[in-house]
């Protein structure tokens, strides 16, 4: 077992941060004070061609593994940025990529790679269909050369900031299937060409993050929208999970490890009562024990990847590492808070944003308890609990 | 069109610095970098070479102990590189590392070859002109402006009011001045990935025909006998109290035409 990273992942790793370094903690903030979508850094990043990583270098992109990916996410997060505005410019080609056609592969995935197409937004939720994606009721009809798709999607994000939309919906009624995971299919729309049958009303939220309702209205999309076999879609769903859940882990690594690095700097420097503050154990094991709980989740998150890279099955490592990275650094943000004592409060010093930031792993892209569920069921082999 | 872009590994920006008892830079080859102002040479030969075609070549005199000097400059778009490593190379001085990179180019073939100003952590500023020396062919140095026409090549060299304007037939070894501003690349994802299929070849005093007495401590000439760490005292005038303290600042701050 060999626990060390290659030269190109060092390297990787380098330079991602030499990117992200430009990108200072006061634009972060500004970004997040304007809730506006980051868009220099996102074309720094795509510019760079690190958001085309995990496209194979046939179609233009890196041709570069989970394990990089996971890298490249990571130092956004690290840097005190947000990899959140383009992560999924990353993973959500996954589902072409594995399930589309020929000619859907050569028409977008160099366009993706390049940065010229952006497919970052996906519609899987729906008011009544959150952590249940088998009720969702958003329909696409058969017609003569394509379908029309009507229905509705909640928490869409980035979607003013995709050219393409990857969507699921019933193609068949729930009421009509021998299995409710069945008669769902993906859609690759095209939002430029939806006009008015689209209609997108952005999410108030407590972090800077592009997300909206989605309202579709007789949306005619061409038979070649359809990705994969029609019926398919929640199979190729769950086939893109594990790339996301390790991604998200791998921000939320960086996350750990820059609140850790704040309170640890912090702590050495606050002096009270004549001395610096982390000289207590009530500040530094708190420090100490977040630290850990990061560093045990990265070790979970990169036998994940590993497996994922060398085409394991990794469903439980991949959820795991999920979770106990979210988790890890939410609690890694509250110990950078109460290090901070006011000031972690204070915008200034970054550490309240992150927290509010990291915050969003816990609940999405599937909300922990979820987790605990697959775990307990599918690793554990007890009874469903849902 | 040929170019070899000459450069050197320099302690990293980000960590101490400290002196041996040789009062020679303690240098830890985990922790370097490209010289910084390596990186305007580096971007303007890839950019030349963007512009005329041929090879753009990396060569550095390092201890060799890592590549990531060299591996960036490959990341960033440079064919190939060259390592000049020999432990008979320690505590050369610049007329040692003059006689080397001479040699190297030599072997190597340019047409034209590049350096930067000065390196970050001696700051010498005088191996162009010792390798121009042995070499025997012209140097423009400090150019801030770089064009490349047929078989000469004309700088612009920044000058104290406005600029000089000098060429020189090639082959001709130039200097690139920090004031270039030529925005040097970051490494892109495929230009790390491709870089990996790129050759990095090492070569010995001995491959450059270099006899170990002419360079190294026992060649140098030049020796550092003390050191003296910087301090810097500011000047500092200070007013307390509110009464007409402000007035007295506005003032000061005029008299030094600061506003
Ligand atoms: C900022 C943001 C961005 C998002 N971006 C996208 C996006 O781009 N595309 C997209 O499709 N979706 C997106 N989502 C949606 C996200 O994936 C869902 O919010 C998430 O899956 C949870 O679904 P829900 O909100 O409907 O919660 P619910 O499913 O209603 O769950 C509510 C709570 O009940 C718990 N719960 C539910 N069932 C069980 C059970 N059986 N056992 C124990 N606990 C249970 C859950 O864990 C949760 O705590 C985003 C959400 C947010 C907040």
């Amino acid at each position: 077992m060999d626990f060390a990273y290659s030269a190109l992942q060092q390297e990787i790793r380098a330079a991602v941060r030499e990117l992200c370094q430009q990108f200072s903690l006061e634009y972060w903030r500004q970004c997040d004070a304007r809730r506006a979508y980051p868009e220099e850094f996102v074309r720094a990043m795509s510019a760079a061609g690190w958001l085309g990583a995990l496209i194979p270098e046939a179609y233009g992109g890196g041709g570069l593994g989970m394990v990089e990916a996971g890298i490249i996410l990571e130092e956004i997060n690290h840097s005190g940025g947000s990899g959140a505005a383009c992560h999924a410019q990353m993973y959500t080609m996954g589902a072409v990529l594995r399930h589309g056609s020929d000619a859907q592969k050569q028409r977008y995935l160099p366009a993706i790679a390049s940065g010229a197409l952006r497919l970052q937004a996906f519609g899987v939720t729906e008011p009544n269909a959150g952590s249940d994606t088998t009720q969702i009721t958003t329909s696409a009809r058969r017609t003569a050369n394509g379908y029309v798709i009507n229905g509705q999607k909640i928490w869409t994000s980035r979607y003013q900031h995709s050219d393409l939309y990857v969507l699921i919906a019933r193609t068949t009624p729930i009421d009509q299937v021998q299995k409710k995971t069945q008669g769902m299919s993906l859609f690759l729309i095209d939002t430029r060409a939806a006009g008015t049958a689209i209609r997108a009303v952005p999410i108030e939220t407590m972090i800077n993050h592009e997300t909206n309702q989605i309202f579709i209205t007789d949306l005619e999309v061409p038979a070649d929208a359809l990705i994969g076999e029609e019926g398919q879609g929640f199979r190729y769903l769950l086939d893109g999970l594990n790339a996301e859940r390790i991604l998200i882990a791998s921000e939320c690594i960086g996350d750990g490890r820059w609140f850790i690095e704040q309170a640890t700097s912090y702590a050495s420097e606050r002096i009270v009562f004549g001395r610096p503050i982390g000289q207590n154990q009530g500040v530094q094991f708190p420090i100490a024990r977040a630290h850990m709980a990061i560093e045990a989740a990265d070790l979970l998150r990169l036998k994940a990847a590993t497996r994922f890279d060398a085409g394991e099955p990794c469903g439980p490592e991949a959820n795991m590492a999920k979770f106990l990275a979210s988790e890890a650094s939410w609690e890694a943000g509250d110990v950078a808070m109460a290090t901070l004592g006011g000031f972690g409060l204070a915008s200034e010093y970054h550490v309240e944003r992150k927290w509010r930031e990291t915050r969003l792993y816990r609940t999405a892209p599937v909300a922990n308890n979820l987790v605990l569920s697959y775990v307990a069921e599918h690793v554990r082999g007890m009874p469903r609990s849902y | 069109m040929r170019i070899v872009v000459c450069m050197k590994e320099t302690p990293s920006t980000e960590v101490s610095k400290s002196l041996g008892t040789d009062q020679r830079l303690v240098r830890n080859p985990t922790e370097t970098i490209q010289n910084p102002f390596d990186e305007y040479t580096i971007e303007e030969g890839i950019r030349q070479f963007e512009q005329h075609g041929g090879e753009v070549i990396v060569l550095t005199m390092s201890p060799a102990q890592t590549d990531t000097a060299v591996r960036r400059a490959l990341a960033m778009g440079v064919d190939r590189g060259v390592v000049v490593s020999d432990p008979a190379l320690a505590g050369s001085d610049a007329v040692a590392t003059g006689r080397v990179l001479a040699a190297a180019l030599t072997k190597i073939g340019y047409d034209m070859a590049l350096f930067g100003q000065a390196s970050a952590d001696a700051y010498g500023g005088v191996v162009p002109s010792i390798v121009a020396e042995f070499l025997g062919v012209p140097l423009l140095s400090f150019a801030t402006k770089l064009e490349v026409a047929g078989t000469t090549v004309k700088i612009q060299r920044q000058a104290e009011v406005g600029y000089t304007v000098a060429e020189a037939p090639l082959p001709a070894l130039v200097s690139i001045a920090k004031g270039i501003n030529n925005s040097p690349r970051y490494p892109s994802m495929k230009g790390i990935v491709n870089a990996k299929k790129k050759p990095v070849e090492t070569w010995t005093l001995a491959d450059l025909g270099i006899a170990a007495g002419t360079v190294g401590t026992a060649a140098a000439r030049e020796r550092v006998t003390g050191s003296q760490a910087v301090s810097t005292q500011r000047r500092r005038e200070i007013h307390v109290g509110n009464e007409g303290a402000a007035q007295r600042i506005l003032d000061y701050l005029i008299e030094q035409k600061i506003i």
